[in-house]
C-alpha cells in the first residue's frame, strides 16, 4: 500500500476511520429488527386473513355481522331458518329450510360475494376488499 | 480538481444508469419490483466522496434512467427518484453516524426506497391497501441491499489505494509536474526503453 504512496492521496476521500466495514454487530441487530417485524406482521396477517367481515340481513334488517370463523345458527321468531358457516375466508349457508335451497347450492363465497335466500328474506353479504385488488397493482 | 470531481460524478451517475437499465430485465419474485443493484453506486458515492455526491447521483440515475425506460414523469418516475433520494440522504446520516456498517447503512436506505415508495403509491393510487405490501418489499430488499454493501465494501478499500487509477495527486496541484513524472517513467520514453515500467504498480 505504501509502495504507491507518491501516487496516492487518502485525504481526498473523506476520512473513512472504521466505517469501511461490511458488517458489524449493530447491521446484525437492524437485520434482526427487520425480520423479526416482518415475521410479526406476517403471522398476525395469517391469523387475520379474513379482509373483512359478513353481513346477514333478514326481512331488510341487519341482524348479524359476523367476523370470526365458526358457525352461526340464524333463528327468526324461534324458529330455526339457517346455519351461516364461516371459514377460510369464504361463507355458505347450511342446514335451510327453505324448500328449493339454491342459497345451499349457491356453495361458499369469499370477499364480495352475496348468497340470497329469497322464501327467507335473507341476504348473506361478504363484506371487504378482496385481496386480489391489491395483487393486481 | 473541480474537472476531477465533475468527471468523477458522471462515471458513478452513468454507472447507476446503466445497473437501473440492466436491472430491470432481471427477474425478480414481485411485479414491478427490482433488486435495487443501481443503488449500490450511491452507497459507494456516499462512503467514499460524501452526502452531496451521494443526492446527485440518487437524482442522475433516476432522472436519466426513467427517460431510458420509458417512465419519465408517470408513477413510477415519482417513486423511483423520491426512494432513492430519502434513501441516499438516509444512507448519507446512517454513514456520518459511524454507528453502522456498510450493510447497516444500505439496509436503511433500502427500507427507506421501500417506505416512500410505497406512500408514493399510496398517494397516487389512493389506495391504502398498498401498505400491505411494504413488509413484503422490505423483505425482499434485503439480499439486493446486502449485496450492495459487500460490493462497495470490496470496492471501496481498492478505489482508495489505487485513486481510480488516476496517478495525479492532490499535493500536486501543478498538473504538469505530475505528468512529466508519468512521462518519465513511461516505457513510451526512448529513454526508459529498457526499463519496464508501470506507475501504478
Amino acid at each position: 500500500m505504501m509502495a504507491m504512496g507518491q501516487f496516492t492521496d487518502h485525504r481526498r476521500f473523506q476520512s473513512m476511520n472504521g466505517q469501511g466495514k461490511i458488517l458489524k454487530v449493530v447491521d446484525i441487530v437492524v437485520v434482526i429488527v427487520i425480520v423479526i417485524s416482518f415475521l410479526l406482521f406476517w403471522l398476525l396477517g395469517q391469523s387475520d386473513h379474513l379482509s373483512g367481515y359478513v353481513e346477514v340481513w333478514k326481512d331488510g334488517q341487519l341482524v348479524m355481522v359476523l367476523r370470526q370463523d365458526g358457525r352461526y345458527e340464524l333463528r327468526s321468531k324461534d324458529r330455526h331458518v339457517m346455519d351461516i358457516v364461516l371459514a377460510d375466508g369464504k361463507v355458505h349457508v347450511e342446514n335451510s329450510d327453505c324448500p328449493l335451497k339454491i342459497c345451499e347450492r349457491t356453495g361458499k363465497v369469499g370477499p364480495n360475494g352475496t348468497i340470497v335466500c329469497v322464501p327467507n328474506k335473507v341476504v348473506v353479504k361478504f363484506v371487504g376488499k378482496s385481496e386480489v385488488d391489491v395483487m393486481t397493482w | 480538481m473541480r474537472s476531477r470531481r465533475v468527471a468523477l460524478n458522471s462515471l458513478f451517475i452513468s454507472l447507476g444508469i446503466a445497473i437501473y437499465v440492466v436491472e430491470s430485465f432481471i427477474p425478480f419474485p414481485f411485479p414491478n419490483g427490482k433488486w435495487g443493484f443501481s443503488n449500490f453506486v450511491v452507497l459507494l458515492s456516499i462512503a467514499l466522496f460524501g452526502a452531496r455526491e451521494g443526492l446527485l447521483v440518487a437524482i442522475g440515475k433516476s432522472f436519466v434512467g426513467s427517460l431510458v425506460t420509458g417512465h419519465f414523469l408517470d408513477v413510477a418516475f415519482f417513486m423511483s427518484v423520491l426512494g432513492s433520494v430519502s434513501a441516499a440522504l438516509i444512507e448519507a446520516v446512517a454513514f456520518k453516524t459511524k454507528v453502522f456498517g456498510l450493510v447497516g447503512v444500505s439496509i436503511l436506505g433500502s427500507v427507506t426506497n421501500n417506505f416512500v415508495q410505497t406512500c408514493v403509491g399510496v398517494v397516487f393510487v389512493g389506495s391504502k391497501a398498498i401498505f400491505w405490501l411494504f413488509p413484503y418489499m422490505m423483505v425482499l430488499g434485503l439480499p439486493g441491499a446486502f449485496a450492495n454493501a459487500y460490493i462497495a465494501g470490496k470496492v471501496i478499500p481498492r478505489v482508495q489505494k489505487t485513486d481510480f487509477g488516476v496517478f495525479v495527486s492532490a499535493q500536486e496541484e501543478d498538473t504538469k509536474h505530475a505528468v512529466q513524472r508519468f512521462r518519465d517513467s513511461s516505457p513510451q520514453n526512448p529513454r526508459n526503453a529498457r526499463r519496464k515500467c508501470h506507475p501504478h504498480s
